[in-house]
């Protein structure tokens, strides 16, 4: 009998620790039929047929040029094709009124050289990795900040979440849209509407599973600081100057 | 000695081959850069595996630098930066007897990453070249090469040749079309799902 058949479809975990990490810790218990995979991106494909097949296996929620694909809790993960994540550009911005406070977008991201830093426009990092002359992700401005993913350099990328906060810690009143958007001009929505309150948002995670791009709507706030909900998602190596300041 | 083609010129792959035999080939890109603007310059090459229609037979038979092989596995994308490929700036392996029978032709065509945001084009590519090798690319004989010579000023992506099927035999097609929307300007226009 062909378990496998049976196994959960390729969506990331929600909150996925890094090797090592307590909770991890507690996973690796003896019981290896528990163990969830983690994502990996760049995976070797030895058998693109055997790929096919797996694909087939499990329906993927796709996301199409028309109107928008709302994540939501009931349905909160769409996975990009290998086109929409490796033609162009991806667009990632933070679509709200000025009613919001001042809402700034960053991301924790996980390149492919093992490197984990964050975008964190209010402290001056703009692009990954910093310094950068060919940046993979980048900040970008206008009516709502936002970050742009290079996507000629799709295969460098292994795992991003966005945040959104305060830059100044006031309480926020929270609404307006998380939109991305495809080079095909496809539309991806995650509501950031919630009771008014001070802390960091990730509304949103990215996966790089074999050349496609899982987007998952993580519906995960805190209290805490932008440290406390980066290492919610496993990113423990990133070094800090203070709770909301990162390195570089 | 391999058949130097000019725009439009096709040659039999396998009449070419002869005795050798043809069963897989290696189809080899290069280009130089005339002038740049101090901005990076990305050229990618892909290949769209089309049916009689003139449409891809399904979005994973578009293969490029995100998408490395096609479904069956007969058309393999080597990746960026070849080393051992001589001055070949990207191969693609065609399994010319895995090739889906559907498949009618397999298309190559280069881009330039973000070219129009970039206000890059092909007028700043120059010695731009297609050539066919019969099997792997480090040992096997040149059976076709076309040497592009179009000053393509306003395109920003280009489809160099392509092979195609005309009863038992394979044959190559020197192309140079070129194109001003891009790699997702070609590829929409060959019916990929760019959404």
């Amino acid at each position: 009998m062909d378990l496998s058949a049976l196994a959960p479809p390729t969506a990331p975990p929600a909150h996925t620790e890094a090797p090592g990490s307590p909770h991890t810790s507690r996973l690796n218990s003896l019981d290896l039929t528990r163990h969830v995979p983690i994502p990996v991106a760049r995976k070797a494909v030895t058998d693109p047929r055997q790929r096919s097949e797996k694909a087939d296996r499990f329906h993927t929620s796709r996301a199409r040029y028309g109107p928008p694909t709302i994540l939501t809790a009931q349905r909160p993960v769409v996975t990009l094709t290998r086109v929409q994540s490796g033609v162009g550009a991806l667009t990632i911005q933070a679509a709200c009124s000025d009613l919001v406070g001042d809402l700034r977008v960053g991301c924790a991201y996980q390149i492919a050289s093992g490197l984990s830093s964050l975008i964190h426009t209010a402290g001056g990092l703009r692009a990954a990795p910093a310094g950068s002359e060919r940046p993979v992700i980048s900040a970008t401005s206008g009516r709502f900040e936002g970050l742009s993913i290079d996507l000629s350099q799709c295969q460098d990328i292994e795992r991003l979440i966005v945040y959104v906060h305060s830059a100044s810690g006031a309480t926020l009143s929270w609404d307006g849209s998380l939109v991305v958007q495809t080079y095909g001009g496809a539309h991806i929505e995650v509501p950031m509407r919630r009771d008014p309150a001070a802390g960091v948002m990730v509304p949103l995670s990215l996966f790089n599973v074999e050349g496609e791009f899982v987007l998952r709507a993580e519906q995960f706030f805190t209290g805490g600081s932008i440290r406390d909900a980066t290492a919610s998602f496993g990113f423990e190596r990133i070094s800090w100057l203070d709770d909301h300041t990162p390195l570089a | 000695m391999a058949v130097s083609l000019s725009k439009g010129g096709n040659v039999s792959l396998t009449k070419e081959a002869g005795a050798e035999g043809l069963r897989s080939v290696s189809v080899a890109l290069g280009w130089g850069l005339r002038t740049t603007s101090g901005d990076d310059f990305d050229l990618d090459a892909s290949a769209l595996m089309v049916g009689d229609n003139g449409r891809v037979l399904s979005d994973t038979h578009f293969v490029f630098y995100g998408n490395l092989d096609s479904p069956e596995g007969s058309v393999h994308h080597t990746g960026d930066n070849i080393v051992g490929g001589g001055d070949d700036d990207e191969v693609i392996e065609v399994d010319l007897t895995h090739v889906p029978a559907a498949v009618a032709r397999i298309v190559f065509p280069v881009s330039i990453h973000e070219g129009d945001r970039r206000s890059q084009t092909f007028g700043q590519v120059s010695d731009a070249y297609i050539r066919v090798v019969n099997g792997k690319i480090s040992n096997g004989r040149v059976l076709a090469r076309y040497d592009l010579s179009e000053n393509a000023s306003s395109e920003t992506a280009m489809v160099f040749g392509e092979l195609y099927r005309r009863q038992d035999e394979w044959k190559f097609r020197a192309v140079g079309q070129g194109y001003a929307s891009g790699l997702a300007g070609i590829a929409r226009d060959y019916g990929v799902n760019i959404g």
